[in-house]
């Protein structure tokens, strides 16, 4: 047999494409089964990370989708407004993105609708950080979530291009119809039966079959959808499970990288976009990270959407493929948008509730 | 026949009989048109129609009645008079395949939208789900699992195939309808003007009546528009390039309906069939909901 590795580009070698390279000059990306153009309509959801995709589409001047918008000027931001596409808030589980699609489809109905604060005030169990102040009863609650739900098909049926950030593999869920949430009940309310909720940490296999489940339903939906998925680098914030956070941490990560690539392999036209070796690879160290060693630094949030952009962000590409749907459908002011962005002073994270624990 | 005889056509049909006759009327001026709808008639009045006929020189009938020995049944009218010409009623459900009749022990279950119904909120009633939960399933995903979004096509290979057995064309004037009207049906079995207008056309021209080639009146009152106009919904529209509206029903003009009830909502129109589907019973709305809905709604919500 001839060596096989003979004629292998130098990205296939470790020595050429690592050892030998300047880390600035380290693109892991190989090749792109497609390309953003600069008018197509684009959502990202996910976990704190996906915000900086965000923020780096709006910069660089591509339609980025916002379907949900304040009715009047002000505090929009704090308020979860044009943080994503919809007010979804983090999204860390796919369990978590197939349940918000089978809710905006009025597939599931989850038994929890409101949960009550210490300070008398309501939230949404689902995104309950996108009303600082809270709401004033349940019904109120339950009525913002129509809009919000609709802003959400809109979403997935108006974008051509949807990125999705994988986050977290654990998760608390309701043990009476099986809704994850993105906090543990017990960080955003006191008033919540603990027998009514339990801990669970996703498999490849469930994680696997989630993306799946969702991409396929997304299709439905909106058959031409483009998908990129990638991997948080940011470390989990704390762990459940009996274990240090670094070692549930690399389980968590190394069950989104793995179930990622299933689904990258097993459907057309999703992508897998590597920042979380862009990060967390040992060309890049702890400089890549904030002194917390968790938070990532934004020059590697610059140099990870510098990569992302040279591959899948294509101007010339202009509107040569119409959105999916007509007038519904509406890219924001990207001024507007970009300005809101601008004035973010850090990225809104469920998961920090967590450290007031 | 010659254009330039005298002319007396019979229209017998349902719904569609009254604008198939004056669609004529106006296409062929020299004519004496007389349209009956025959569903709600009794069988002596049939018969007496069926007296009258001898003294037409053309029958152009919609009627198929389940029982091939029915008095006005076309193929029975054959045997008796030498020009008969038949078509069936125009069913359209491209537009609006959430439109469906139910029928429970052969009588029509009588609604919200009187012999209309949502496919959408009697499975969901029929599967039991809580009314508060039904308004949401009014959505892209729903329609997919339900084919709604493969129905235009179907619609239209439906309607082009039972009217090309009869010898009628309508293949070229479809986009024709979409560019006037957008979408061309009020209900399911409730065609624009333009749609019957056209067919009689095609139905005059084989005849002799017309040229072929002459223009179809675009003026004819549509006695079909103050029915029950069901809306397209917003997906389907953007689907159809259609404008996009809310799903607001509007009750026919003719009914009993107090102006503020005109023009009911999604969630007073599922208030209504639910209340209605209450005081039959689950099993029985079930029965008659198509299987194909019942399971694909079924299916979407597992």
């Amino acid at each position: 047999m001839t060596n096989p590795y003979t004629g292998r580009p130098d990205t296939a070698f470790w020595r050429r494409s690592m050892s030998a390279r300047p880390v600035a000059d380290i693109d892991p990306v190989t090749s792109v089964p497609f390309t953003i153009g600069e008018q197509e309509p684009v959502a990202t959801a996910g976990s704190c990370f996906a915000q900086h995709i965000a923020r780096t589409l709006v910069r660089r001047g591509f339609s980025y989708l916002v379907t949900e918008n304040p009715s009047s000027e002000g505090d929009s931001l704090a308020r979860g407004y044009g943080v994503f596409p919809a007010r979804f808030g983090n999204i860390y589980t796919a369990r978590q993105l197939l349940q918000l699609f089978r809710r905006a489809y009025g597939m599931f109905d989850p038994h929890d609708v409101a949960w009550r604060r210490p300070d008398g005030r309501y939230v949404d169990p689902f995104r309950p950080q996108i009303e600082p102040a809270g709401f004033d009863s349940a019904q109120a609650v339950a009525a913002e979530l129509e809009v919000h739900l609709a802003a959400v098909r809109e979403m997935f049926e108006t974008c051509r291009v949807f990125i999705f950030t994988l986050g977290l593999t654990e998760a608390w869920e309701s043990r009476i119809d099986g809704a994850v949430f993105p906090l543990a009940p017990g960080v955003v309310s006191d008033s919540q039966d603990d027998a009514d909720y339990a801990f669970h940490n996703f498999s490849v296999a469930e994680v696997e079959a989630d993306m799946l489940a969702f991409v396929d339903r997304l299709r439905k939906v909106n058959p031409g959808v483009r998908i990129i998925l990638t991997v948080s680098p940011v470390a989990l914030m704390a762990t459940y499970e009996d274990a240090h956070v670094l070692v549930s941490t690399t389980y968590s990560k190394a069950v989104l990288r793995v179930a990622a690539h299933a689904v990258s392999k097993l459907r057309q036209d999703v992508a897998y976009f590597p920042s979380f070796e862009i990060i967390t690879g040992p060309q890049g160290g702890r400089a890549m990270y904030e002194e917390d060693l968790r938070e990532v630094r934004q020059s590697s949030v610059d140099h990870v959407m510098s990569i992302f952009a040279r591959h899948f962000l294509d101007a010339s590409r202009g509107g040569a493929t119409p959105p999916a749907a007509g007038p519904a459908a509406r890219a924001r002011d990207r001024s507007v948008l970009e300005q809101e962005m601008l004035e973010a002073q850090g990225v809104i994270c469920e998961e920090e509730e967590l450290d007031r624990a | 026949m010659s254009a330039g005889s005298p002319q007396r056509i019979a229209v017998l049909g349902y719904c569609q009989a009254d604008g198939l006759g004056d669609a004529l009327t106006r296409i062929c001026p020299q004519a004496e048109v007389k349209a009956w709808r025959i569903g709600v008639l009794d069988q002596q009045v049939k018969t007496d129609i069926a007296a009258e006929l001898g003294r037409f020189d053309l029958i152009v009938s919609q009627v198929k009645d389940p029982n091939p020995s029915a008095i006005l049944n076309a193929d029975r009218l054959r045997e008796k008079h030498r020009n008969v010409v038949f078509f069936p009623t125009i069913i359209f459900n491209g537009f609006q395949p959430d439109c469906i009749y139910l029928r429970r022990g052969g009588q029509q279950v009588v609604g919200a939208l009187r012999h209309m119904h949502s496919a959408i909120i009697a499975a969901a009633f029929s599967l039991g789900l809580p009314q508060a939960r039904v308004a949401r399933l009014f959505n892209a995903a729903t329609y997919q699992a339900l084919g709604y979004f493969d129905a235009f096509a179907e619609a239209c290979d439906f309607m082009l195939r039972t009217l090309s057995a009869e010898g009628l064309d309508v293949a070229p004037y479809i986009d024709e309808w979409r560019r006037t009207d957008g979408c061309f049906m009020y209900t399911l079995n409730h065609p624009h003007m333009c749609v019957l207008a056209r067919v009689a056309h095609l139905v005059a021209a084989r005849a002799g009546l017309v040229d072929q080639d002459s223009a179809v009146p675009d003026d004819i009152p549509d006695a079909l528009s103050d029915g029950l106009h069901w809306p397209v919904y917003p997906e389907i529209a953007r689907r159809l390039n259609l404008p996009v509206g809310p799903v607001v029903f509007r009750r026919p003009l003719h009914g009993q309906a107090r102006p503020e009830e005109q023009t009911p909502d999604l969630p007073t129109v599922i208030a209504g069939q639910y209340a209605t589907y209450a005081e039959i019973g689950r099993a029985e709305i079930a029965s008659a909901v198509p299987k194909r809905i019942l399971q694909g709604l079924e299916a979407a919500l597992s």
